[in-house]
């Protein structure tokens, strides 16, 4: 059983990196490669809890060490959650392994091993150098460094374990979830509007007027109450906390073991039964959906086109929400900072700049939305093919695209807006919708120039080939340019609120109005000249 | 640049934004308030014979528990103060304050060797200040020292 | 309000019969001089453009001179008795009497723009420049002569001058070279043979003149005409609004003027206006090291003069990666400190206007060649050198004058400016070497210098994106005169007929391919070379090669994906290329990598496709109905693609390619991987159509299944035909289909 392990181990592993190297000059050089980044990894943490223990005056102690090792912990274990709901159960090896003559609880185990080797070499570069520094920095006996080596191996196990063991039941409510498209959207429409509300109270809480220095000493202080407490939460974390501070060693370490232990047998427990089943599960996509329809003739072409983008969207909501995620966190955004401006004691040039910090800042995250109509035709990949076989004006499908694209990111801005203006009644209201329609206005500029950007470039095949848009240098462009016209009419507006404040808004709205008629009429031309061009 | 570079962005921008409207564009603080008086603490336990504030916090700092608080007071209650305070040996503890519940936290960073801590609260703008020593009383009948 | 005494100089010293006699000899030396150069040209002993580039440079040069030497040099242009602090009307406080006073004006601008007229046209072989040059110079340098000695007492502001005095002998000499070279310059345009102008070219050549004179326009002309006009430009108001937005809209008004014209026309014009940016920063009185060109600006004019003189590009690229945003930095926050007609505001927009719009227009117009990245780290190593040295020269010379502040490196202009002094002067280092001290900024000068840096980081972003904004303008205009000229040919090859109507009559019921070529991109090799076929209706016609042979690429040419290199390719008679809508109308496609989406249900993409070839509801529900139960797939028409096996995506693929019944039908290798039963009732459809009277025509490498429904086949190798065969006839001949293909094969090998 130990050498098919091993092997199934070497056979993930030599997958993922260069095992060849190993033997080689190269590697040594890369072993003292990694030797040095981790020691500038431990000056610079040095540094850092410096920092934080004698400028922003938070207590660097064994609290401080169980807190941050909580927080990296779970930040780990999140981590290892999400990648393991992938590499155990969905990865495209899978249907190899499975073929081979080893059981399950094997590749199940072998798995684990790989991913806690990764995990290691991860923590290689953060956990090692900030347990030295901390070290250093608090001046400890040599045990703490002895008792560190251990810990370095176990500290990764743990999450890993925990993450086996909370990656089953996730799986299972996600294989349960990914046939059921109105769940998931009711699930993540309500998720939001609990962080929402959530986040509206927390903001609520900060006592106004606010000054920020004032702020700041009790967020320290709230830091340093949290830290403490947290350490009665720790659980195992606090063991280990205390453990390396030298506080009863002997217990703590057979509690950390025992523990350890207890994590692997019941993660073997439960994979037994469930393993293979939630691997092969998620490997069939034979679910089979049926939506029953009548033959319809739709009025134009544009209808064609634009009743196709809403049946995929509708049936592909985690694409949408992905395209479309910096758009929902514009509320939070919005509303969060505002209520903390409107809570200082503005002069009127604060007032100003409040206004142009929103345009700014709400501009970027919406600009930064319209990744969607920058792979527009990107994402037809190979069923380009339809469109250039068809005998009709087919360039109605960027016309349809880009409608469906506005009408819902200005739905979401709308609901934004809306938002705002109930959340936060101070906030004057006539600037909120000349905001408002401000940013529609750009908004629409910017997608018709992320559409122009696929228009002259599309990657059609290779989107056919691989099915992601991740490195797509159109998506990129899109976003850069965004950012480029929220500079500018962040800049604009700058000028404008400070020299002629009167005429700022009609200045920037003629603008924007000309901006976006100026991208418009070049969309419009490229598209009648270059869409027939487009070849897969 | 991709989408987790524009929220990175939009996160200093925004912190960036809070920092420059609190320092370009809030209006000043109405400078009317009365000054200090003084600073008051009622949460001592014993005076020394110089009239120093003693406190005993051996029954509440312990190896499980670090923290020491305290209330203050201002006279006038509405006085506009600046008030910072400060610890000494320094090394011994980290001490904190909250001008706005006027709360000072001490977090003992050894409390194994219940160190000897006085802190002092002072007023920027008129330099009254008000200072309070910490210190873990041994047990049995023990005289109040005095400060050097 | 100020009281002032005001006297018209209304009596000369000059007057009398000896000033008279002078200006006759001098006209007399001027046309001898000119006389002398033309027999010397004549004889062959000089040649005549060459002299004239001599002259009208050296003309040009003895102008400067006097600016620059002279001692007062405002006063070239000032006529004031007194100081013009307070708010008046100009001509109130002229020498003469008005009339003669602004023709004195006049003669004075229109001598300098002829300077620059007559120096620079001399370069260049525009004939009509010399034409006016010369003319109004002979013009007006007659009249400089005759009004010597008003002139005279203008520049001195005193009654009694005298022509022996340094100044007269001085403006006598140019006055009788101005002459000179406008007359031999009227010589060179008739010794190169004088062509006769039109109207409109000389009406055109008037404009250039007039806007030279504004090139030029001399600092003090605005007060010297209206007085102090009042209003001092302050950060962003009207005026200084106005100011900001000249450079660029005389920018975009240039580049259209200017871009159609000859290089040469445009190098002029540029060059021009190098040599109005030189005089303009020449106009000013500099004394002491402060005056020394060292600011950025300054030294752009003269780094720009040098760069379109004798063509160094370097020197230019400098200009146009600093420069260019130092100039709009300046425009934008500038140190004003007198009214719009006031000499400091004057030169500095004067010269910041030329130091923004010259090096944009130069590589705008293609004077000088687009930058590329390397230049501007070449830009950014001048400018560190630059930058160093006028610290440290800043430091230094601060010990002689206490005006100096080149680049504003020294001074806390820029610091007070953003509300910063602190960051200067908290940090500063100050060394003493024998009796000089030198004071650095570190702070300060560094953040300076990392701003200045990152600037023109967002100077080449912005060129950048304006070179690929043009390129992509460019670009377009081409490809939508292509497409006008596509279409105008298609409206020839119609021949009155209309647009719907296919071009090729004789074709209407087959596929015909001629000579058609494709070529990928620039690949050297042809993937199709001169292939021609012609398939007729009722056939099915197999297409055989192996893979990469040129199947898919010929199929996909037909069907209008790829476009044409070389040939022609008709369906039913409409040419792919030109009537490729109305050919699509006829034809019906299956992909060999059945794309479909895969979110939809089978029959939501059966309508999808239906709308595209606009098929109306019955038809479609019919068709559709009939294919379901003939390739059975009824029972997952309702399905998500997504759950689909191969045989089924294929046989949906077929389907929505039959939704509109079409004449022609086109399958890439559609039988590749299917179960047999699914294989039988495609073939059995493809037949099936054909029997209809219509075209069917597929690709495939399997053998069995083409000698199997084919009447005819051709095989393609390597992009080239091999040959077309009629199964009935190798069947008679008794050859297999298998051994002339593997025959045909081993040929090749």
């Amino acid at each position: 059983m130990l050498k098919r392990l091993y092997v199934l181990c070497l056979m993930q592993l030599s997958n993922k990196m260069d095992l060849k190297l190993a033997r080689s000059k190269r590697f040594l050089a890369r072993v003292a490669l990694r030797a040095l980044v981790i020691v500038l990894m431990t000056i610079v943490m040095t540094m850092v809890l410096h920092v934080i223990g004698n400028i922003l005056y938070i207590p660097v102690n064994n609290y401080f060490i169980i807190f941050v090792l909580l927080i990296t912990q779970g930040i780990s274990i999140a981590a290892a959650t999400n990648g393991l709901m992938t590499d155990l159960y969905k990865s495209r090896d899978n249907q190899i392994l499975h073929a081979l003559p080893v059981n399950n609880d094997e590749i199940f185990l072998s798995k684990l091993i790989v991913y806690s080797l990764n995990e290691f070499m991860k923590n290689l570069y953060v956990l090692i150098p900030l347990l030295f520094a901390f070290g250093f920095v608090n001046q400890l006996h040599p045990v703490y460094y002895v008792n560190m080596i251990p810990m370095v191996i176990i500290l990764p196990l743990l999450s890993v374990g925990f993450a086996a063991l909370l990656s089953m039941p996730l799986s299972m409510f996600r294989n349960f979830l990914s046939d059921k498209n109105i769940l998931t959207f009711i699930l993540t429409v309500v998720l939001i509007g609990v962080l929402f509300g959530l986040t509206v109270t927390l903001v609520n809480r900060i006592p106004t007027p606010i000054r920020i220095v004032q702020l700041y000493n009790r967020f320290i202080i709230q830091l340093t109450l949290i830290m403490q407490s947290s350490a009665s939460y720790g659980l195992i974390y606090t063991v280990i906390g205390h453990m390396l501070f030298g506080i009863n060693i002997v217990v703590n370490y057979l509690i950390v073991l025992a523990t350890l232990l207890g994590l692997a047998l019941t993660v073997m427990g439960f994979s037994k039964p469930l393993y293979f089943k939630l691997a092969s599960q998620s490997q069939e996509f034979a679910v089979k959906k049926i939506h029953v329809k009548s033959n319809r003739r739709e009025k134009s072409l544009f209808m064609t086109f634009l009743r196709k983008e809403w049946i995929i969207a509708k049936r592909s909501v985690n694409q949408l929400i992905s395209d479309y995620a910096l758009l929902i966190a514009l509320p939070f955004f919005m509303v969060v900072l505002n209520t903390i401006y409107m809570g200082m004691n503005r002069s009127t040039t604060g007032n100003q700049l409040v206004i142009i910090f929103n345009v700014f800042i709400v501009l970027l995250l919406v600009t930064a939305s319209n990744t969607a109509s920058a792979s527009a035709i990107t994402t037809e990949g190979s069923e380009f093919i339809l469109l250039k076989a068809a005998p009709s004006d087919t360039r109605w499908m960027a016309w349809a695209k880009i409608a469906f694209n506005l009408i819902f990111s200005s739905l979401v801005l709308t609901f934004s807006f809306l938002l705002f203006t109930l959340v936060l009644p101070v906030f004057p209201t006539v600037d909120i919708w000349l905001l408002y329609g401000l940013v529609i206005i750009l908004n629409s500029a910017h997608i018709f120039w992320s559409f122009q950007i696929d228009l002259l470039n599309p990657r059609l095949s290779d989107y056919a080939m691989t099915g992601s848009l991740s490195g797509n240098p159109n998506i990129r462009e899109s976003i850069s340019s965004g950012f480029v016209i929220s500079l500018l009419f962040g800049a604009i507006s700058a000028l404008l609120f400070f020299t002629m404040r009167p005429l700022a808004w009609p200045v920037l709205y003629m603008l924007a109005l000309i901006f976006a008629v100026f991208r418009l009429y070049f969309f419009r031309s490229f598209l009648r000249t270059y869409f027939i061009d487009i070849e897969y | 640049m991709n989408k987790m570079v524009v929220l990175f962005l939009a996160m200093i921008l925004s912190v960036l934004s809070i920092m420059g409207i609190a320092v370009f564009g809030t209006a000043p603080e109405s400078g009317s308030r009365e000054p200090v008086r003084a600073i008051l603490i009622d949460d001592f336990d014993d005076l020394n014979s110089a009239g120093d504030m003693f406190k005993d916090v051996g029954y509440i700092v312990d190896l499980n528990n670090n923290l020491f608080t305290f209330h203050y007071a201002l006279e006038p209650i509405k006085a506009g103060a600046d008030i910072r305070v400060s610890a000494s040996p320094s090394s011994a503890v980290n001490v904190q304050i909250d001008p706005v519940e006027q709360m000072v936290y001490v977090f003992f960073n050894d409390p194994s060797r219940r160190p000897m801590v006085t802190i002092t609260l002072r007023d920027v703008r008129t330099e009254n200040s008000v200072a309070l020593t910490l210190w873990f009383k041994p047990s049995g009948h023990v005289d109040v020292p005095d400060l050097d | 309000m100020v009281n002032y005494t005001y006297q018209p100089f209304s009596q000369l010293d000059m007057t009398g019969d000896l000033m008279v006699l002078l200006k006759i000899a001098w006209v007399v030396t001027a046309v001898l001089a000119a006389g002398l150069l033309v027999v010397l040209v004549r004889k062959d002993k000089l040649e005549s453009r060459r002299l004239l580039k001599y002259l009208a440079s050296f003309l040009l040069l003895v102008y400067v001179l006097r600016l620059y030497v002279h001692d007062a040099i405002d006063d070239t242009f000032n006529l004031f008795t007194i100081d013009i602090v307070t708010d008046r009307d100009a001509f109130e406080t002229w020498l003469f009497p008005v009339g003669r006073s602004f023709f004195l004006i006049v003669l004075r601008w229109l001598s300098v723009t002829l300077f620059v007229w007559l120096a620079v046209g001399s370069f260049f072989k525009h004939r009509l420049t010399l034409l006016l040059g010369g003319t109004l110079g002979v013009l007006v340098s007659l009249s400089n002569i005759v009004l010597y000695d008003t002139h005279l007492v203008a520049f001195l502001g005193e009654e009694v001058v005298s022509w022996t005095s340094y100044r007269g002998l001085q403006f006598a000499i140019e006055s009788v070279l101005f002459l000179t070279v406008s007359l031999f310059a009227l010589y060179v345009l008739l010794h190169e043979g004088m062509k006769v102008f039109t109207w409109r070219q000389v009406a055109l050549g008037s404009v250039a003149f007039l806007a030279t004179m504004l090139a030029v326009m001399p600092q003090a002309l605005l007060y010297n005409l209206f007085g102090n006009y009042g209003e001092t430009p302050i950060d962003f108001n009207g005026i200084h609004l106005v100011i900001i937005a000249m450079p660029f809209v005389f920018t975009i008004v240039f580049f259209f003027i200017f871009r159609k014209q000859p290089h040469a026309i445009k190098e002029m014009a540029l060059v021009v206006m190098v040599v109005a940016a030189v005089l303009q920063y020449f106009y000013v009185p500099r004394s002491g090291v402060s005056g020394l060109p060292l600011h950025l600006c300054n030294m752009a004019v003269i780094l720009m003069f040098i760069a379109f003189v004798f063509r160094k590009e370097q020197f230019f690229y400098f200009t146009y990666f600093a420069n260019v945003i130092g100039a709009l930095a300046a425009i934008l926050l500038p140190n004003y400190d007198g009214d719009l007609n006031s000499l400091g505001v004057m030169h500095f927009g004067y010269n910041h206007f030329y130091a923004f719009v010259i090096p944009i227009l130069a590589v705008a117009l293609k004077v000088f060649p687009r930058p590329q990245l390397k230049h501007m780290y070449q830009a950014i190593a001048v400018f560190t050198v630059y930058f160093i040295a006028v610290v440290f020269l800043n430091a230094w010379f601060r010990n002689y004058h206490s005006s100096v502040d080149y680049f504003f490196t020294y001074s806390d202009h820029l610091t007070d400016l953003f509300g910063a002094r602190r960051v200067q002067y908290d940090y500063q280092l100050t060394f003493a070497w024998r009796d000089l001290s030198f004071t650095f900024f570190p702070l300060f000068q560094v953040i300076y210098y990392i701003a200045f840096i990152f600037l023109m980081f967002m100077g080449w972003y912005v060129y950048d994106t304006f070179y690929v904004a043009f390129d992509r303008q460019h670009a377009l205009a081409q490809r939508q005169r292509e497409l006008r000229l596509s279409r105008a040919s298609l409206k020839q090859a119609l021949a009155g007929r209309r647009f719907d109507e296919p071009v090729n009559l004789g074709g209407q019921n087959m596929i015909s391919i001629r000579n058609f070529s494709k070529t990928y991109g620039r690949a050297a090799i042809k993937a199709v070379d001169n292939f021609s076929l012609e398939v007729k209706q009722g056939e099915v016609f197999g297409f055989l090669g192996h893979n990469g042979a040129g199947k898919s690429t010929t199929i996909k040419c037909l069907v209008g994906i790829q476009s044409i290199t070389e040939g022609e390719i008709d369906v039913c008679g409409y040419s792919i290329k030109t009537q490729a809508l109305y050919a699509k109308r006829h034809m019906g496609y299956v992909s060999d990598n059945h794309a479909m989406y895969e979110k939809l249900t089978g029959r939501e993409y059966v309508n999808y496709v239906a709308d595209l070839y606009e098929v109306d509801e019955e038809t479609r529900q019919e068709r559709l109905h009939y294919y379901l139960e003939r390739l059975s797939l009824k029972h997952a028409i309702d399905h998500e693609i997504k759950s689909y096996s191969h045989g089924m995506k294929q046989k949906l693929a077929v389907i929505a390619s039959l939704i509109h019944d079409p004449r022609v039908w086109i399958l890439d290798e559609p039988l590749t991987g299917l179960d047999p039963t699914s294989a039988y009732l495609i073939k059995e459809t493809m037949r099936e159509h054909a029997n209809r009277g219509n075209i069917v025509f597929f690709s495939s490498h399997v053998i069995e299944v083409v000698e199997k429904i084919c009447d005819r086949i051709a095989i393609i190798n390597r992009g080239q035909l091999e040959g077309i065969y009629e199964l009935d006839t190798l069947r008679k001949d008794n050859i297999a289909l298998e051994d002339l293909y593997m025959h045909n094969k081993k040929d090749l090998q």
